[in-house]
Parts: C-alpha cells; sequence; structure tokens
C-alpha cells in the first residue's frame, strides 16, 4: 500500500493528524517531513530518500503552506513541473490568505483544507479526505491496472450498468450467456 | 446562502438518477444543470438566460461529464483554465469512461479530480454524501468571487480555444 507523504513542520500537528487518520480508518502508511526541501528530496528520491522500497512515492501529498526552507506553494510548483499532474497534492495548513488558496489551485493543488481546532471535526475530515481520494478518485495508472487485470477488480469502478445486488455480497460480474 | 453545485451531464437519465440518488441522501444543496458544453461556458460567463448571478451563482463545485454535444467536456476544462476567473475553479470530471488516455488529459488540463459514475444508485448516493462531505466541507478553501467584476467576462476566442484544442489532438 501506497504511503501519505505528510509535510508538515509542527510537531504537535502531526500527532494530531496521525491521531485522527486512524480514527478515520486510514491504513496507509504515513511519512513525515518536516520541511519543503525534505519533501522534495524524498519526492525525487535524494539523499537518504534513496531506497524506494523504504520510501515508496506516495499516493497522496498533504502539505502545509508555512514550511522551513522551501515553502508549500513552492513545493507545489515543483511538483507540478517536475512530477506531473497525477501526484494527488492537497494543501492542509492552519490558515490562509486568499490569494494564497487562489496561488494554490492555479498551481494544481487538487484541494485547499484549513486545519479544524475540534478533535472530531478533524476525523470527519480525513475520513472524507480518505473516500474521496483514496476510493473514489480514479488515476490514470490506477485505470491501466484495472485494464490489464494487474489489481483485483472493485465493485464500484466495473462498468456502468453492471448492478452488483444491493446487499453487497455479491462482487462477481454476472456470467455472460453463452449461445452458440 | 447554501452552495451550488454545477452537473455538466447530457443523458437525462443520468441526471435523474443524480438526482434521484442526492434526494435520497437528504443532499440539499441547490444543484443546477446544464446540458452541453456551449451551454457550460454560457452559465460561467454569465451570458444569455445565465445572466442573473443570484439565480445562477458560480458554483462550489462543477461535476464535467466528458461526453458532450457542442463541446467536449474537455474543451470546456480546457476553456475555464485559460480564462484567469475561472482558472481555480474546482472541477471534478464526472462521466463513465475510464479510458486511461482520457483520465491522464484530464489532469494535465487541469481537472481537480476524477471520478468514474458509480454503477449502482445506492454508490451513487455514498458518493454525493462524500462530495458533500469533502467538497463542501466548511474548512474547504475555494476563491472567493467578487460578484460585481463577473457580470461582464469577455466571451471571445472560443473558436481560437476549440481550434488549438483540436489541433492537438
Amino acid at each position: 500500500m501506497k504511503p501519505i507523504l505528510q509535510v508538515e513542520d509542527d510537531a504537535n500537528d502531526v500527532i494530531l493528524l496521525e491521531h485522527a487518520m486512524k480514527s478515520a480508518g486510514v491504513t496507509n502508511p504515513i511519512q513525515v517531513v518536516s520541511d519543503g526541501r525534505q519533501a522534495i528530496d524524498y519526492l525525487q528520491g535524494a539523499g537518504k530518500f534513496g531506497d524506494r522500497e523504504q520510501y515508496p512515492m506516495p499516493c497522496l501529498v498533504l502539505l502545509d503552506l508555512k514550511l522551513p526552507y522551501v515553502m508549500g506553494l513552492d513545493v507545489l510548483k515543483w511538483i507540478r513541473q517536475q512530477i506531473g499532474t497525477e501526484l494527488v497534492v492537497v494543501m492542509l495548513t492552519a490558515s490562509a490568505e486568499e490569494a494564497d488558496i487562489r496561488t494554490a489551485y492555479n498551481r494544481g493543488a487538487n484541494a485547499f483544507l484549513t486545519k479544524p481546532s475540534e478533535a472530531s471535526k478533524l476525523d470527519d475530515m480525513l475520513r472524507a479526505l480518505k473516500d474521496f481520494w483514496l476510493t473514489y478518485n480514479t488515476l490514470p495508472r490506477e485505470s491501466f491496472e484495472r485494464a490489464t487485470g494487474a489489481k483485483s477488480l472493485d465493485s464500484r469502478t466495473t462498468l456502468f450498468g453492471y448492478l452488483p445486488s444491493r446487499n453487497g455480497a455479491d462482487h462477481e460480474a454476472p456470467k455472460k450467456a453463452v449461445n452458440e | 446562502m447554501s452552495d451550488t453545485i454545477l452537473l455538466v451531464e447530457d443523458e437525462e437519465s443520468d441526471v435523474e438518477i443524480f438526482m434521484l440518488a442526492a434526494k435520497e441522501v437528504r443532499f440539499e444543496n441547490p444543484i443546477q444543470v446544464v446540458k452541453d458544453g456551449q451551454e457550460a461556458m454560457d452559465y460561467f460567463s454569465g451570458t444569455g438566460k445565465y445572466f442573473d448571478r443570484e439565480r445562477f451563482p458560480l458554483p462550489a463545485l462543477v461535476l464535467l461529464d466528458l461526453k458532450l454535444p457542442y463541446r467536449m467536456g474537455m474543451v470546456v476544462l480546457h476553456w475555464l483554465r485559460t480564462q484567469s476567473k475561472f482558472k481555480s475553479i474546482i472541477v471534478v470530471v464526472f462521466t463513465s469512461s475510464e479510458n486511461a488516455l482520457d483520465i491522464s488529459k484530464a489532469y494535465e488540463e487541469g481537472a481537480n479530480a476524477y471520478l468514474v459514475k458509480p454503477p449502482t444508485l445506492e454508490g451513487l448516493g455514498y458518493l454525493i454524501r462524500n462530495l458533500k462531505n469533502f467538497w463542501l466541507n466548511p474548512d474547504m478553501r475555494r476563491p472567493q468571487w467578487p460578484l460585481e467584476n463577473l457580470k461582464t467576462v469577455p466571451f471571445v476566442g472560443h473558436a481560437v480555444v476549440l481550434k488549438k484544442f483540436t489541433a492537438k489532438w
């Protein structure tokens, strides 16, 4: 399972988020880096992040705005220029100015969230985030893997028109009648 | 005022199913529907019958089908991303296509996300609830639209955009 890369310099927020992710049922490993330079090193597999088995490419980046060395919006710019448009980047920050929000979307952020102060709201947000990005959203590679059978089919993404039974027990497509 | 979502969908039956699923999960935000790419562009620009921004507000979230009459969904997306005013509007592709090229192209053109239509009404209901919880979350941040500046968006360059776009294919 691909990890989630969390780019966050505040140690308290790291702990809070880790806890909330668990509550929300996120089972992906979480990799944490604490500044923008490390985020870029991680993503290009430089320095201590050279081992891709230990530091695999993430399925999702949670990116803070205010970071040491390289700011979040510059990390985002680097990602879109160097990695491309297929890595999901969600900005997650304590507060935001209108200009930051606009710049983030213009630079290709997939979404922009502010951290709620209440723990229960943070849990709900992360549950929604998990469901949207890790279950519903489709990336080109996933589609390719499905088409070639590299990954097992799940009922949600089979072709439109096939109706699995409502109790959810039947996850197999109905067998085609063979008339020869 | 409750956030509006804009559904760009030409298949009447798909619109009906969407409305039904939304009702079942008690999705109460206003849903505006436009039936083709041209109408979508008119809606954003506030031209013709979409002049009244109070009745037809800019949406918090656009669900965009790719296979549309007159102008394909991809052209609408490309057009939105070349307009400085709409560059940062949230567009989620919502289609039955699982073609890897469509998916890659959509992200390249600046889609925020790509959803394949769920095969069941129940599945669609869950998805709509999730859209509400994620994209319409009170802590989701979107650029604000100054209303007074939006009355007259220059509506030129369609032909140019279309030509440029089709030339790439």
